[in-house]
């Protein structure tokens, strides 16, 4: 068993601490800093619960170790909602694209990523871009809408 | 009362924003203090006795608190209808999957350490997995006994449900058509694990933060698998990430907390996938032999159905599913003569719970294939037969028997069937438009009902500010909560900000049964609008005397009570409180139901295909979803209700399904290989809400969340026939099946295109 001292960037805030280097970043995100807004689900990269992002990339955090993530920028669904809901948040809700709301961290950040890199994005785009993010209640229709939504509320404000 | 100003508005959930902000709290995000993970060991074996099971090494690992095996649980068995369950395997393990031991450590690395040390000796059976093969002579038993008794066979649950008198029926008929369709085990697919955190206190009191549908439900069974009262367990329901007929069925929290009991401390399990897909209680499947018989003119005479259900390993409820399938196999149809035999066999496969309109799915399946085939058969249009033979209100219909079973006398439920078949044929443009090559267009419908017959109670309180608490014990899946606070402020005139709905717990809230069964804005809305009534009254009464006028000259509007000839006369809800607190006393509305007579749904589905000839690739071109509501109190939320339902109806048709090897393993066990539908997957979904009130659900609502998916496979499987000539009888629908099909109907020299 080996440990290494880490800084973990997250949201803002540097936190440093000693990881086990085999811990993944979800699990020391939820375990030891409790920022639980990142979800658990598969463990295995299969159902984009648990996506972060990672210097503004949509990545599994289960399978990203700790130590790999330690210098970057990591944003999770906490830091989104820093003053105030973000437009994308805001479009889920108006528009009915949560309902258990588990998927929906996850979601919030690969539509964030999509829309940083594609502001004005088709449904096809948008489709394929969050087709590794699983939603069980929504059958993805309202959770389309709200990305399409939201990136016309940012575009209309210059963001 | 004027326009709704409230109810029939698309209003966002009221735990929207908190869910978008990731700060709601489910149940893997409940910690406290001293808290321990607990781990599960299971049984690789599909059947096996188990001769020894040495926890020693475990026990040594440090870190370790706490290992327990059956001996640390009740000798007896629990279970719903029928106890033959235990907390942790006893004698012998019956479905791979099934616990054995379990660990709670002090984190999860430790604990799963630990769960390699335990030595279990399993002496392997033969098994038994198809349920027709379970039912022969010599094929080796599941159970052994049951309740003392010796057990001959594999018959796990039994019913039948007869009507009128087929063989004469079937004599009337002018054309007869039998055939077996069959379907697949279909995993919930919620995305949060199972979960459940236990704590024992000193006194010996339990506590539990479960993820469930219903609270009292699962402390009842919790309080039946300990053995313990049921008064020395509190469970708090944790936000639910998904559960779709899964969360309460009392997998989890009995071991938690046995092993909080042995430790001393809070003990927390999380499912890893791989264990809610051998651990879990997944959606059960059937075999359906279906004979049908009709007359030239399309009227059906008789219909006879033999069901096979292979229920697993254990008996779960197993005896409400048979019952289920053998009143709703025969469709929202006109069915003069009917006979349904219905079986529930036991195999030594993961056990069943309910999956969103249990047997519902199936039943369609069966049905709906062989309703086409009977209007190939006739030359007539598929939908026109479907009209011909539609029940409508005051015939007698499918839930007739359960109207019976709850005594509800002479009842008429409002039935929108035709409405609904309307609906969505001409949404879709039924024999109007024509579709390309290897294209079709399948109609398939459903019959559900409101399952009302369970309990509901609230309490709407005023507190001090003139706002409005309302408490309930319902757990909010689909929306109940911003539902019954679209309900109250209608009723009380208040602005939805000024209303705040609370889920207890069952130490603090009135008794409700859990939600499922498409009943809670039903049932749970009736109870909370009798409450907003009662708080209603009171108000009303303290401004007569305060305001010393009559109280037919009262209006009630914007927290605010004034005398409709002069508006200045007039006292706030908030002063009223107050004053209350001086006289009277504290302003508290209650409301309560026991059964409520059931509302039937039928919901109708028209799906357009294009199959690709060389691949079999069946790709979904839209999907026509109509149903009827009854009342969409909100619309939003029904829209998602259908859209949601239909998409897991869609995996249904052509992805899902449990695979097994040859001794009962599970292959697929993780979403990779469990195909769900992505957002690739769906097609263009339209929502088509008929409204044809209900007699007693609130602003005339009918039960949404279920009926969804039920038609959604037979309506792609009736598709595909239509576009390439192929039936598939057999969900799912892959495209090995439909190629194989494909390739014998050129073999047999027919055309394919």
């Amino acid at each position: 068993m080996s440990e290494k001292l880490v800084q973990l960037m997250v949201n803002g805030e540097c936190y440093e601490l000693v990881v086990d280097t085999r811990r993944t970043l979800l699990n020391v995100l939820r375990e030891d800093l409790t920022v639980t807004g990142t979800k658990r689900s598969c463990r295995v990269g299969e159902c984009g619960v648990c996506t972060v992002l990672l210097d503004d990339k949509p990545v599994n955090s289960c399978l990203v170790l700790a130590v790999s993530a330690s210098g970057k920028k990591i944003t999770t669904i906490e830091g989104l909602s820093k003053g105030g809901p973000h437009p994308i948040q805001q479009a889920f809700v108006h528009q009915g694209a949560l309902q258990c709301g588990y998927c929906t961290p996850g979601l919030i950040l690969t539509a964030k990523a999509l829309l940083d890199q594609n502001p004005s994005p088709t449904e096809g785009e948008i489709r394929k871009f969050i087709a590794g993010n699983l939603c069980r209640c929504t059958g993805y229709v309202k959770i389309v809408a709200a990305i399409k939504a939201a990136a016309d509320q940012l575009l209309g404000e210059g963001r | 009362m004027g326009e709704p100003r409230y109810v029939g508005q698309r209003i966002p959930r009221v735990d929207g924003t908190t869910k978008a902000a990731g700060s709601v709290t489910y149940c893997p995000d409940v910690y406290l203090p001293r808290m321990l993970w607990g781990k599960v060991l299971r049984s690789p074996y599909a059947h096996a006795r188990i001769l020894n099971i040495d926890t020693r090494k475990a026990e040594e690992i440090r870190g370790v608190m706490a290992v327990v095996t059956a001996k640390d649980a009740p000798e007896e068995p629990y279970g719903i209808f029928t106890k033959d369950m235990y907390v942790l395997a006893r004698g012998k393990v019956r479905f791979e999957g099934e616990p054995v031991a379990a660990v709670a450590a002090i984190d999860e690395e430790t604990a799963e350490e630990a769960l390699r040390l335990v030595e279990v000796t399993y002496e392997p059976l033969p098994a038994v997995f198809d349920p027709l093969e379970a039912m022969k002579p010599g094929a080796p038993l599941v159970h052994d006994e049951v309740r003392g008794k010796a057990k001959k066979d594999n018959l796990c649950a039994y019913t039948e449900v007869s009507l009128g008198d087929v063989e004469s029926g079937f004599a009337e008929a002018d054309l007869i058509h039998e055939d077996t369709y069959s379907t697949q085990v279909q995993h919930q697919g919620y995305l949060e694990p199972t979960c459940a955190v236990a704590q024992v206190d000193r006194t010996g009191h339990i506590t539990v933060w479960t993820s469930t549908q219903g609270i009292f439900w699962s402390r009842e069974q919790l309080a039946d698998a300990l053995k313990v009262p049921i008064n020395r367990i509190s469970v708090i329901g944790t936000y639910v990430g998904g559960s779709f007929g899964y969360k309460g069925s009392n997998v989890v929290e009995p071991i938690a907390a046995i092993l909080a009991r042995k430790a001393g401390r809070p003990v927390k399990i999380v499912f890893e996938r791989d264990e809610d897909f051998r651990g879990g209680r997944p959606r059960g499947p059937q075999i359906m032999q279906l004979k049908t018989g009709a007359k030239s003119d399309g009227a059906i005479t008789a219909m006879y159905g033999k069901i096979y259900r292979n229920s697993g390993a254990y008996s779960m409820q197993e005896a409400a599913m048979v019952g289920v399938t053998a009143l709703l196999v025969r469709g929202p149809y006109h069915i003069p003569n009917l006979k349904v035999e219905a079986h529930g066999i036991f195999t030594n496969s993961v056990p069943r719970t309910s999956c969103r309109a249990p047997t519902g799915p199936q039943n369609s399946f069966a049905c709906e294939l062989q309703m086409d085939a009977i209007a190939e058969r006739l030359g007539m249009d598929p939908y026109e037969f479907r009209l011909k033979n539609a029940i409508h209100e005051g015939d007698p219909n499918p839930w007739d028997p359960i109207v019976g079973y709850f005594g509800f006398g002479e009842h008429t439920p409002s039935i929108g069937f035709e409405e609904t078949l309307r609906a969505a044929t001409e949404r879709a443009g039924w024999g109007k438009v024509r579709l390309g090559p290897n294209r079709g267009r399948g109609i398939a419908c459903g019959a559900w009902d409101t399952t009302a017959g369970a309990p509901s109670s609230a309490c709407v309180m005023l507190q001090d500010d003139g706002t409005v608490l309302v408490l309930t014990g319902g757990i909010d899946l689909g929306g109940l909560n911003t539902v019954l606070g679209q309900i109250v402020a209608e009723e009380l005139r208040l602005p939805l900000d000024k209303i705040t709905v609370v889920t207890g717990t069952t130490d603090s809230s009135p008794y409700t049964g859990p939600t499922g069964g498409s009943r809670m804005t039903y049932s749970m809305g009736y109870a909370t609008l009798e409450a907003a009534r009662d708080v209603r009254t009171q108000l009303l009464r303290m401004a007569t005397a305060r305001l010393e006028i009559d109280e037919s000259r009262l209006q009630l509007q914007d927290e605010r009570i004034f005398d409709r000839t002069a508006p200045d006369n007039s006292v706030t809800v908030a002063e009223l409180s107050r004053a209350s607190f001086l006289k009277g006393g504290p302003v508290i509305g209650h409301g309560s139901c026991a059964s409520l007579p059931d509302a039937p749904v039928c919901p109708v589905q028209v799906a357009e295909v294009e199959v690709d000839p060389e691949t079999g690739q069946v790709e979904v071109l839209r999907i026509v979803a109509a149903q009827d509501v009854g009342f969409a109190i909100n619309p939003m939320a029904v829209e998602g209700q259908i859209e949601g339902g239909v998409v897991m109806g869609l995996g249904y048709a052509l992805l899902e399904e449990y695979q097994y090897d040859q001794e009962g393993s599970m292959l697929n066990a993780n979403f990779l290989d469990y195909k769900m539908p992505t957002a690739l997957d769906v097609p263009p979904i339209e929502v088509v809400i008929v409204e044809k009130p209900s007699e007693k659900g609130p602003f005339g609502c009918k039960g949404v969340g279920e009926p969804p998916c039920i038609p959604t496979a037979a309506a792609i499987a009736n598709a595909v026939y239509d576009a390439v000539g192929v039936r598939i009888k057999e969900l799912p629908v892959t495209p090995e099946k439909v190629l194989k099909a494909l390739g014998e109907k050129r073999d047999r020299g027919e055309n394919t295109s």
